[in-house]
């Protein structure tokens, strides 16, 4: 007998795993059940597409110093207090105002920008994951790179699928305790560590990104506890970005961090034996630049999200005074 | 208030100053008030406010007819999710 309803069905795609019941939504806002299947709503509608530097996403050891088209849908998996983009990211796709740009239309139009590679950012590219792999795939073909910059919440299978077509990653590692990833993003932290690691395992370039809020995961020995995960897991040459939390959305009512607290984060990364460690979001930082872990020199002066010298040999990834490998994809 | 009393033994050269004077007054005030509340506005003019607001709204329907001609809530074939079979919506 053909049931008169249909189907609940359960999204696989992030760690929230979604039961969703006949026009039910995910967490996310942008997959549907009609029918019992599933659905996207933002396949080819972005709502946001500009040309940035690598610099911005963050990425400091991937391409320094070149454009890179980045694009956005309406949409997230988690809910983060403090988030930067939360207009976009905590909206519904009826919400935010879209483009029609199907994949072959962003990779054209990265390739007319001058762009060597496209990232997948500002909101959660996980929520767009069909528009993002089919962008991936042609722009491979086109010879351009993609970049994922993510919160690592996302399941095993799909990021093995993923990884076929993705270059590089830019992981945000939230904080490092279960609770501030349940009481400030509505997530997990273990699915994001795993993540991380199965990105590194898979061949994608990756570097991590802790944005630290005052009085929330401002904790020196948390951040202890999460350079010497790190370090021992993800490997010391695993670039590290601390950034500068300014207030927003549910957080308007903390103050920016203080920078002492920013470097204090480095100097911690760095004992625990992490070789690049970054400090972000602080204009005009001597800790913007990218140094060599053997000579001390510095590779690469970077003022803002401009590159003023580079000094690693782009065919040996070597420092050009010690010849020292350094981590990173030069060309 | 001179106008009100009666003197019929004095010239009263002032109190038909006085009343034409009122006169005059209490005359305009009754056709401003008149010619602003029997005025009709000719076709077509809005108060500005709502002019404003005309304008917003038929910026926003724009926006959507836009939106909606960009078949904005197309649904594409989503991918990892399984069906759970025997639970009906």
């Amino acid at each position: 007998m053909t049931p008169l309803l249909s189907p609940k069905i359960q999204c696989t795609l992030c760690p929230n795993l979604c039961v969703m019941g006949d026009y039910e939504r995910g967490k996310c806002r942008v997959r549907i059940n009609q029918g019992g299947e599933l659905f996207s709503l933002v396949y080819g509608k972005p709502c946001a597409v500009h040309v940035d530097p690598m610099e911005k996403k963050p990425l400091y050891h991937f391409l320094p110093g070149t454009g890179i088209l980045s694009i956005a849908t309406a949409g997230c998996l988690l809910s983060c207090k403090y988030c930067q983009n939360w207009e976009i990211s905590q909206a519904w796709p009826e919400e935010t105002r879209n483009l029609d740009l199907p994949p072959k239309d962003v990779v054209d139009a990265a390739i007319r920008s001058g762009s060597r590679s496209i990232a997948y950012t500002y909101t959660e590219p996980t929520v767009f994951y069909e528009y993002m792999w089919d962008t991936c795939a042609l722009a491979h073909e086109r010879g351009l790179r993609n970049v994922y910059v993510t919160c690592g919440y996302i399941n095993p299978e799909p990021l093995r699928e993923l990884a076929k077509v993705m270059d590089a990653a830019n992981v945000d590692l939230k904080g490092f305790t279960e609770a501030f990833y349940l009481d400030v993003s509505g997530g997990h932290l273990q699915p994001v560590l795993d993540a991380i690691l199965l990105m590194k395992e898979l061949g994608m370039h990756v570097e991590l990104t802790n944005l630290i809020v005052p009085t929330k995961n401002d904790d020196p020995k948390m951040i202890r506890e999460m350079s010497q995960w790190i370090a021992k897991y993800a490997g010391g040459d695993t670039p590290l970005h601390f950034s500068r939390f300014y207030p927003n959305y549910r957080y308007r009512n903390l103050p920016p961090t203080p920078l002492e607290i920013l470097v204090q984060a480095r100097e911690i990364a760095m004992e625990e034996g992490i070789r690049y460690v970054y400090v972000g979001n602080v204009p005009g930082s001597d800790y913007n630049s990218t140094y060599c872990p053997s000579c001390r020199k510095r590779l690469i002066h970077r003022i803002g999200y401009e590159v003023l010298s580079f000094e690693i040999d782009p065919e040996t990834s070597a420092c050009r005074f010690c010849g020292t490998k350094i981590n990173g994809v030069w060309k | 208030m001179t106008f009100f009393k009666r003197r019929p033994k004095r010239p009263m050269t002032g109190d038909w100053i006085s009343c034409v004077f009122f006169s005059v007054i209490l005359g305009l005030f009754i056709i401003i008030t008149a010619e602003s509340m029997f005025q009709k506005k000719p076709a077509g003019t809005i108060e500005p406010s709502v002019a404003e607001a005309h304008r917003e709204v038929t910026e926003r329907a724009r926006i959507i007819r836009e939106v909606l001609k960009q078949g904005h809530l197309e649904l594409t074939p989503g991918r990892h999710y399984r069906v759970l079979e025997g639970e009906e919506s």
